[in-house]
């Protein structure tokens, strides 16, 4: 396939505004606020900071480096790199990444429910909510669970890949003229947000809460793992996506700045974020808890609820928040359907229009089943729905393990197996800031070493506190019980299928044999 | 993108909240770091609630939060109260057992003021402000100029 029929970025500000758009997500909106908190607010913003120049500036570099070098998706770009070892590493990638896009795009299905719900319905005191133990469960809560125990999200969760097919039909060029609209958008909802959290009643303390350093609590090892995870998890790393979006570069194109400015981008917009939902929290005294779900869903609906001025003005912000949401999501999740679409594209020269048919159908078939309404825990304990307790557990160990998992391997293929210096090399020719020896030790010793030490302290976590407040020990000694096995039976379903489907994918044809080159 | 969806979901809290709701706790005074504040533990009929034990749990339901035991009210249901650190706070008033029968706890979120601008916190946003955006104006600035010496766009 030649150059030109792949595509290429009509301009270079279409592709930071793609790749930043892609890496600013729902994530950035809500869960960096829920995890700054989580870890002490001003004891975690440092960290972080420190984190983004350490771990994230330079990973993004090697996988914009390795997809412009390469000029092909993820798995084929590894299989350049280090032969049928890293397009397996790759494939594995995008098995997992498509895991996570299913669910994704059923949280995106409940943020348009929410957005619907926005013109009225979420901002009365209550609704009735017979499938579960109470009768009726005040608002934001009542209103979420009581769609999440209809089949409208099923409905919501088929338009949204609708949408999805309709923003990648066309590969970049569409993605293009899409995130031209959105990333402005994204950060014109933002600001309006910010301005009204900040002149709420001491609304400016919460800029204090989130920036005060408390260097007592930042000796705490946890805070550092929180930090550091959380820059990986949030410029979109081990996705394979950047690596994807940058071989439609230009070859004169600029993959240091290109990554500077896309990873700056990511953290001035979580940066904002936190101006707005600090405030909010701090102006209401709202506690927040450390999940994505419920900042999105109950924490930051139940500050506009409160806002000042009345109906119309808390409709308004409600709209405006849900729109935001979604035009997240949407720049984020095009780009992971591009990302599966442009490899099998690459290897198995499949049509555009038949990779994205397939890949949109079977992901809304996976897709719902995380929306799935049977009520299997009435007393909302823990997640409710079948379909929640299904995206939970998903979660749990493709995005907190997976992309972990990926980015080791990914520098450790790239560092040892490729050289990482024949990657650096290529960038300098074309950058104008230039990566020498040190970018050698970060990516084949420091960042690899960050990660294991992340990775282990999860693990160790993971044994100590086990899920749903059960550890796994009670697992086996307590006999069957669905909230105590799920999460086994869901950590074998997900590596038997990405493992899979990586290794059917790996040894399915050859890159050579389809481009002729044998 | 996204991490870690629903667990600690806060979905007792919504029940519970409004069993609690009978008791209530009134706080008076500036509510800053540092400074002295009343507060005020009532019953469901109003009537002050003396022999309460009330606790301040600074950033509450983060890995850091940090519990801190006032005191006990007194027959007027008073207690003085002073914030050692800014941030939301969640006090918790445990009315003594009556007749074997220990009565449920109340609680409330607090927002407790910064006693001034602290310029630790100034400096960080400031610099952190600096440096994203300011990167992001000089990306943009050489994104559509390469280097000299390379070859014009493909």
């Amino acid at each position: 396939m030649s150059e030109k029929d792949r595509g290429q970025w009509g301009s270079k500000v279409g592709f930071i505004l793609a790749a930043s758009g892609s890496a600013i997500g729902l994530g950035n909106i809500v869960f960096f606020s829920a995890n700054a908190y989580k870890f002490g607010g001003g004891a975690f913003y440092l960290p972080y900071f420190i984190a983004l120049f350490v771990i994230g500036m330079p990973v993004m570099i090697l996988e914009f480096g390795l997809g412009h070098s390469t000029r092909r998706a993820f798995p084929e770009s590894l299989h350049e790199a280090a032969g049928k070892a890293g397009e397996f590493v790759g494939w594995w990638a995008l098995m997992n990444a498509s895991f996570i896009t299913l669910y994704y795009i059923t949280i995106l299905g409940w943020v348009v429910g929410m957005f619907v719900g926005s013109f009225g319905h979420l901002w009365a005191e209550a609704v009735a909510t017979p499938k579960f133990a109470m009768d009726s469960l005040p608002n934001p809560h009542g209103y979420f669970f009581s769609m999440l125990s209809s089949w409208k999200p099923v409905v919501y969760v088929a338009l949204v890949w609708f949408l999805n097919g309709i923003l990648v039909r066309r590969g970049v060029a569409t993605i293009e003229a899409a995130v031209k609209v959105f990333v402005p958008l994204m950060w014109i909802f933002m600001i309006v947000l910010i301005i009204r959290g900040l002149t709420l009643p001491h609304g400016t303390q919460g800029l204090w809460l989130l920036f005060t350093p408390n260097f007592e609590v930042m000796k705490d090892p946890a805070v550092w793992q929180g930090a550091f995870s959380q820059i990986f998890f949030t410029l979109s790393l081990g996705f394979g996506v950047m690596t994807a979006y940058a071989s439609y570069l230009p070859k004169n194109s600029d993959s240091t700045n290109n990554a500077i400015l896309t990873s700056l981008m990511n953290c001035g917009f979580e940066y904002i974020a936190g101006l707005a939902v600090f405030s909010i929290l701090f102006a209401f005294a709202m506690v927040p808890q450390a999940s994505t779900l419920a900042m999105m869903f109950f924490i930051v609906p139940k500050g506009i609820g409160q806002l000042p001025g009345g109906e119309p003005w808390v409709i308004a912000f409600g709209l405006m928040f849900f729109l935001l949401l979604l035009l997240a999501g949407l720049s984020s999740s095009v780009s992971l359907v591009e990302g599966l679409a442009s490899s099998l594209i690459d290897k198995f020269r499949v049509s555009r229009a038949k990779a994205l048919t397939v890949f949109c159908v079977f992901g809304f078939v996976g897709s719902a089943v995380f929306t799935l309404p049977q009520v299997v825990n009435p007393g909302l304990e823990n997640d409710g729905t079948m379909g929640l307790t299904l995206l939970d557990l998903t979660d749990h160990w493709a995005f907190s393990y997976g992309l972990l998992i990926v980015g080791l391997l990914e520098c450790l293929l790239l560092g040892w197996a490729f050289g990482v210096s024949r990657l650096w090399r290529h960038i300098n020719a074309t950058s104008r800031w230039h990566l020498g020896a040190w970018y050698d030790a970060l990516i084949k010793f420091v960042i690899p070493a960050l990660i294991l030490f992340v990775l282990v302290w999860a693990v160790r976590a993971e044994f100590r506190d086990g899920l749903y407040g059960l550890s796994y020990a009670d697992n086996f000694t307590s006999g069957f019980r669905w909230m105590a096995q799920s999460p086994l039976f869901i950590l074998g379903f997900w590596l038997l299928v990405t493992v899979g489907l990586a290794a059917g994918f790996t040894l399915k044809g050859s890159y050579t044999s389809k481009r002729g080159k044998a | 993108m996204m991490r870690r969806v629903a667990l600690a979901f806060l979905l007792l809290a919504v029940p519970a909240e409004a069993a609690l709701a009978s008791r209530t706790i009134e706080v008076s005074g500036s509510l800053r770091a540092g400074e002295p504040a009343s507060v005020r533990v009532l019953d469901d009929d109003g009537t002050p609630l003396g022999g309460a034990e009330v606790t301040a749990v600074y950033r509450p339901a983060s890995k850091v939060s940090r519990e801190i035991t006032i005191g006990t009210t007194s027959d007027s249901g008073s207690l003085a109260w002073t914030p050692v650190e800014a941030g939301i706070v969640t006090l918790t008033a445990a009315p003594a057992a009556t007749g074997g029968e220990t009565p449920s706890p109340v609680s409330r979120n607090l927002s407790v003021l910064y006693p001034g601008i602290p310029w630790q916190g100034l400096v960080v946003l400031l610099v952190a402000g600096f440096i994203l955006y300011g990167g992001v104006v000089r990306g943009f600035m050489t994104l559509n100029n390469p280097p000299p010496r390379l070859p014009p766009d493909t």
